[in-house]
């Protein structure tokens, strides 16, 4: 797949997987390797930080979204992610896709 | 869970406290510690025993204060040089971590008195720098979203508050309890009675949470004095647990937003080795840096069903004079939060009440509740509830 919006989580062979990527399973200890996954899922808290640390714009826009679960796959790896327009409407429940700028990982609106 | 008695029938007994105000101080970190000292001995009734060993609880004494090997500085500058003397760190949780530290050298026969000194200076630096120094506390992943410890909460605050049903304006009663607290409290930072509408007009910090729904930066110091001697509080056990950094490796337990599991693990560590349960706390001190804190953790530690946890407190049933006194003293919100030592200022609160101090005259539980309490239990959060430590308490007369 071509598509920007993949994302390197931790898979262990139990099939727990978890973000950002980590050497042991924190479900059950297991080693974990990196698989790419689409960055696609839903959002289920957010934030908008009007006092953010030094050296940050005023605000920032931050969600937390849990990634689809594909069928066969335990409890799904969640991931947070800025938005970058920070006037973007937020709601628990929106679908969004999250892409690694290298620098950050990054929400939009589907 | 049982767990077994440790220290070879060597007890810890908690002999007298010193409390600066907190809030805004001039003072260099060693200086307000030297204050916190001539209290302790000022308002014991009789001679202290001597201290062999000094645990200073500072979490940023170098950022913050601008001293660096803190254990050696407050020592000498408490006229103990001489004395073996250790900092010790593990977040906002850092002074029950040197009280921890402070019992172990004594159940362990290594030293028969240990001098505990919780100490912080916050408020030098700008706001901005200061919540950017807190937010190292987590990981780097997060710290490139610009998250800091209140955006962090903040998150949990609406996963909390859509998942239970709760209304935004449950949480600025909890503030406003915090601060009936504080108004009792002479050594508080905020000394002043705040409404639900002031709480939810006060700025914007990260959305739900607003400025008064957030611990203050504070400066203060505040000793405990330990030994093996028999002392007007016996240390009943102590119960330490962490998490992972991330909230996000946390995604295979269900409450993860709504919950520090590591909060219920030490708990049950110090339940399983005292052999108390919850329902023996006549008092209790939490960490309530954040207004959705105090009824979260009151259900981390067992006492409400999960979900009622701030309807709860915004009822009044935490109130000095309710059916569960906690943080009398205004708690981190109003009392206020140097972070090293908060989890002193806790214990400190708990021996007051609890030997029935005039320091705490104006917000008695012995009053308000008709009798004097004799158990209770404090509880000490670092970082976003991944370095946890529960101490309970027990009058010994």
């Amino acid at each position: 797949m071509t598509s920007p919006h993949m994302i390197t989580v931790s898979r262990c062979d139990d099939g727990h997987r978890t973000h950002p990527v980590r050497r042991d399973c924190p479900a059950c200890g297991a080693d974990m390797h990196p698989v790419v996954i689409e960055g696609k899922g839903t959002v289920i808290t957010w934030t908008r930080i009007e006092r953010p640390p030094e050296g940050f714009k005023t605000p920032q826009l931050v969600v937390l979204v849990r990634l689809e679960a594909e069928r066969e796959e335990k409890d799904p790896p969640v991931v947070l992610a800025a938005v970058a327009d920070t006037t973007t409407k937020v709601e628990c429940g929106n679908v969004m896709l999250i892409r690694d700028t290298q620098e950050r990982y990054e929400a939009e609106p589907l | 869970m049982v767990l077994p008695p440790f220290g070879g029938g060597v007890d810890t007994y908690l002999h007298g406290v010193g409390h600066t105000p907190f809030g805004r101080h001039t003072a260099r970190l060693d200086t307000l510690a030297i204050e916190a000292f001539e209290r302790m001995h000022g308002e014991a009734e009789e001679a202290l025993p001597e201290p062999g060993h000094v645990v200073v609880s500072s979490q940023f004494p170098g950022e913050y204060g601008g001293v660096e090997n803190a254990a050696a500085a407050v020592t000498d500058g408490l006229g103990l040089a001489g004395l073996a003397a250790t900092r010790v760190e593990s977040g906002p949780s850092s002074g029950l971590a040197a009280l921890e530290i402070a019992d172990a050298l004594i159940r362990s026969g290594a030293r028969d008195t240990v001098l505990v000194v919780g100490v912080e200076t916050m408020t030098r630096l700008p706001a901005a720098m200061a919540n950017q120094v807190l937010a190292r506390m987590a990981t780097l992943e997060e710290r490139k979203l610009g998250l800091t410890m209140a955006a962090q909460v903040a998150l949990m605050t609406r996963a909390y508050l859509e998942e239970h049903g709760i209304e935004r304006e449950l949480l600025a009663d909890c503030a406003v309890k915090a601060h009936a607290h504080g108004l009792q409290n002479p050594l508080a930072q905020f000394r002043k009675a705040v409404t639900r509408d002031e709480v939810l007009a006060s700025g914007p910090v990260a959305d739900p949470l607003r400025l008064y729904d957030c611990a203050p930066l504070s400066d203060g110091a505040v000793c405990l004095l330990v030994s093996r001697e028999k002392g007007p509080l016996r240390l009943g056990a102590m119960g330490h647990a962490t998490d992972h950094l991330s909230i996000t490796h946390r995604n295979h337990d269900a409450r993860t937003l709504t919950s520090f599991r590591a909060t219920t693990r030490a708990a049950e560590e110090a339940f399983g080795r005292s052999g108390w349960s919850v329902e023996d706390i006549d008092l209790i001190e939490t960490h309530d840096a954040f207004s959705l804190l105090e009824g979260m953790n009151l259900e981390d530690l067992g006492l409400f069903e999960r979900g009622a946890g701030v309807r709860t407190v915004a009822e009044g049933e935490t109130a000095v004079t309710g059916k569960h006194p906690t943080n009398v003293g205004g708690g981190l919100k109003a009392r206020g939060h140097p972070v090293g030592a908060t989890g002193c200022a806790q214990v400190a609160e708990l021996f007051w009440q609890l030997t029935g101090h005039a320091e705490v005259e104006a917000r008695s539980v012995e009053r308000a509740q008709g009798k004097r309490p004799k158990k209770a239990l404090a509880h000490n959060i670092g970082g976003l509830g991944n370095n946890i430590h529960v101490a309970l308490l027990e009058a010994t007369a």
